[in-house]
């Protein structure tokens, strides 16, 4: 199944309501990822058909699928926290932040190879940092997620530009950006490799593992889930770090690609982290998630793109019909939603 | 009761602190004016000596310079150089700015500084038509303006506006890209996004030269990288996936020149595809010490602060001003970035 819904805690409905309802859920997320799935296939044909040379060049496939890596860490983590019905708006600052300290820290150890394994570790220390914060402010404190991932987002990304006079810093190695930037393993570009390796643990995690099943049940219906004795504010920290800790990761990926921190260029990163997560098919309101959806939704934007530029469509043009295709897209998908359900 | 009572108080508390510290900047940032080309022809004529250049001014004004955005090399570059002259000329000095580049981060900032009454504001206004307003509102105050790097929509709202002739820069890039490709070849610009003045200005300054001097240059469509690195980057790998005899890049400012290097390097045409950009940052200079980047067409942000600081005091002072004065170029590339008369050009991060 690419996608999981609850199974576990039926056995506390005596009723047996909630087994109906899964089950039916299951069905319609099934379909839900098939049919957003066949709709990226239908762009990527008919983008090969106009322009099969440049489009479908090793080059080419290479290129979208590296320009794709970073946001597609970032949405598996947004994919988790969207599931317990919460929100990350954080990413974009967590990301730079992230960035920030690792090059202060590569550079401050005189750069070589051993600082490139620093750096991965402060970038991912700051942040699961961040991760716990957010986590504690939903958890414990009780701030709405919007809220609390707002604030967030402002401290990381203001902290970032304090830090570094809001200018870009230098003093990435050059050995980081090289061999994980540019290089490839077996003619799969690094970045990749480890984007796809993170949606496999993501996979995993959501629906062969507990962690996935209690994030579900969080987002389903959190009281319910309290009572099945799942420590739902233990969890929510836990998703809310893992989100903070992969975005941590995708600042240090942001680093090997652009040798730079590119402090300017995350603004919207949470947009689309979100958007990917929803055109793939999870739920905003929780309850339902879908990595494999989220794949898709990462890459449906940057097939678009990618396909557009290569057209040669005006760029004007090129904005208004992406808004239109992606509304297209997921409004098909809604509609056969909605005609299972009410078969 | 108590804890909804607590959570109202922690979410109010949450959203002034958000509001106070703005949540990041929610637009996509423009590096207007931060680029200027770098030439080492000179094309703008040096900005004359309009009087108060080293003569003290006669009272101690107060002087604040509103930048574009905060944190950005060019704009702490020209408040560097206006500090300095500041000092020289004995006036006091403060300044401001917004933390994206749009009129409705630039205005609550403009206002507060008109309510502490200065007796001049330098300013890089973040929109034509939209700034007017409250520019008429500090002019109304008696306070005297002089406008930095971009201007207003009514030009008689400040004593003095110093820039860089953004066209021309355009125009020198294009001549320069004109001679690496021996006047043929594909050439593509990258813009950041539209209806920033100064970016415009040499897109179509160098646009405008490529036909008129290059027949035997094909110039490819313009595409837009919306001011974000990653944009750039995807926008030039697709292009270059469609033209693989792609021969040079001109990338309007820094966000364009980091994106298009990532691209030409993952393409492994690092210094086949030649790389002309508009102002420096620090991984930019790497970049053109690497050979990635082959020039960059570089302004004068502090000698523009200085001009503009000398400008205002002198309408302070009662004395005449020039209305509009044009700051030079340099072009810098490998050969010359450690020229102490080049590397003077170099934006700094802070003074």
């Amino acid at each position: 199944m690419s996608q999981t819904v609850l199974t576990e805690v039926d056995q506390t409905d005596p009723g047996g309501t909630l087994d109906v309802r899964s089950s039916r859920m299951r069905r319609l997320a099934v379909s839900s990822t098939l049919y957003i799935g066949l709709a990226l296939l239908a762009l990527i044909a008919t983008f090969s058909a106009f322009s099969p040379g440049a489009f479908t060049s090793a080059y080419n496939v290479r290129t979208v699928a590296t320009d794709a890596s970073v946001l597609l860490v970032v949405a598996v983590g947004a994919t988790f926290v969207i599931a317990t019905a919460g929100i990350d708006l954080s990413v974009g600052g967590v990301l730079v932040f992230s960035g920030v300290v690792s090059v202060k820290a590569m550079d401050g150890v005189g750069g070589g190879s051993g600082a490139v394994y620093l750096g991965l570790l402060v970038a991912l220390a700051a942040g699961l940092g961040w991760g716990i914060v957010n986590g504690l402010l939903v958890a414990k404190a009780h701030v709405p997620p919007l809220i609390a991932t707002l604030g967030s987002l402002g401290m990381s990304m203001g902290l970032a530009q304090l830090v570094t006079d809001g200018a870009d810093l230098r003093g990435v190695p050059g050995g980081l950006v090289d061999q994980l930037g540019l290089g490839r393993l077996f003619g799969v570009p690094w970045l990749v490799v480890i984007a796809a390796a993170v949606t496999v643990v993501g996979m995993v995690a959501l629906n062969l593992n507990r962690f996935g099943t209690y994030t579900l049940a969080i987002g389903s219906n959190p009281v319910s889930a309290r009572r099945a004795g799942i420590n739902v504010d233990r969890h929510l920290i836990k998703v809310y770090a893992t989100a903070g800790l992969l975005a941590g990761l995708a600042g240090y990926l942001n680093l090997a690609r652009f040798a730079t921190t590119t402090i300017a260029g995350h603004n919207t990163d949470n947009l689309q982290a979100i958007t990917a997560v929803v055109i793939g098919g999870t739920s905003l309101f929780g309850g339902v998630a879908t990595v494999l959806g989220t794949v898709i939704g990462v890459f449906i934007p940057a097939v678009l793109e990618n396909g557009f530029v290569i057209l040669g469509v005006p760029p004007f043009w090129q904005q208004t019909v992406i808004g239109a295709v992606l509304v297209i897209a997921v409004f098909l998908d809604q509609f056969k939603r909605t005609k299972n359900a009410n078969r | 009761m108590r804890s909804a009572k607590a959570c109202a108080a922690l979410s109010t508390l949450a959203l002034m602190t958000t509001a106070g510290c703005g949540s990041g900047s929610t637009s996509t940032p423009v590096a207007a004016g931060a680029t200027t080309p770098a030439g080492t022809t000179t094309t703008a004529p040096a900005a004359p000596d309009a009087g108060g250049t080293g003569t003290k001014a006669s009272k101690n004004y107060n002087i604040t310079y509103i930048q574009g955005i905060t944190g950005n090399p060019f704009f702490t570059s020209v408040t560097c150089g206006a500090q300095a002259e500041a000092k020289q000329l004995g006036v006091t000095f403060n300044y401001q700015g917004g933390k994206d580049y749009s009129p409705e981060s630039q205005t609550p900032i403009l206002n507060a500084v008109i309510a502490k009454k200065p007796d001049g504001i330098i300013i890089s206004p973040m929109a034509g038509q939209a700034m007017v307003p409250p520019l008429s509102q500090a002019k109304a105050a008696g306070i005297k303006t002089t406008f930095v790097d971009s201007t207003a929509a009514d030009a008689s709202l400040a004593s003095s506006f110093v820039t860089s002739d953004n066209a021309a820069g355009g125009a020198l890039a294009a001549d320069k890209i004109g001679e690496l490709l021996g006047g043929k070849g594909k050439v593509i610009v990258m813009g950041a996004t539209p209806g920033i003045s100064t970016t415009d200005a040499r897109q179509k300054g160098f646009e405008a030269e490529i036909k008129a001097k290059y027949p035997n240059v094909t110039l490819l469509p313009t595409q837009f990288s919306q001011s974000q690195p990653a944009t750039a980057t995807t926008k030039l790998s697709a292009v270059i996936a469609k033209n693989s005899d792609l021969g040079a890049v001109f990338a309007v400012s820094t966000q364009e020149v980091e994106g298009v290097s990532v691209a030409v390097k993952t393409a492994g045409k690092a210094g086949k595809i030649k790389i002309v950009g508009f102002d420096t940052s620090d991984p930019i200079i790497e970049s053109v010490k690497a050979g990635t980047v082959t020039g960059l067409v570089v302004q004068e942000p502090l000698a523009m602060g200085k001009l503009a600081l000398d400008q205002l005091v002198a309408a302070l002072d009662g004395k005449p001003t020039t209305p509009l004065i044009n700051t030079p170029f340099v072009f810098l590339t490998k050969d010359n970035v450690s020229d102490p008369a080049v590397n003077k050009f170099v934006y700094k991060t802070s003074c």
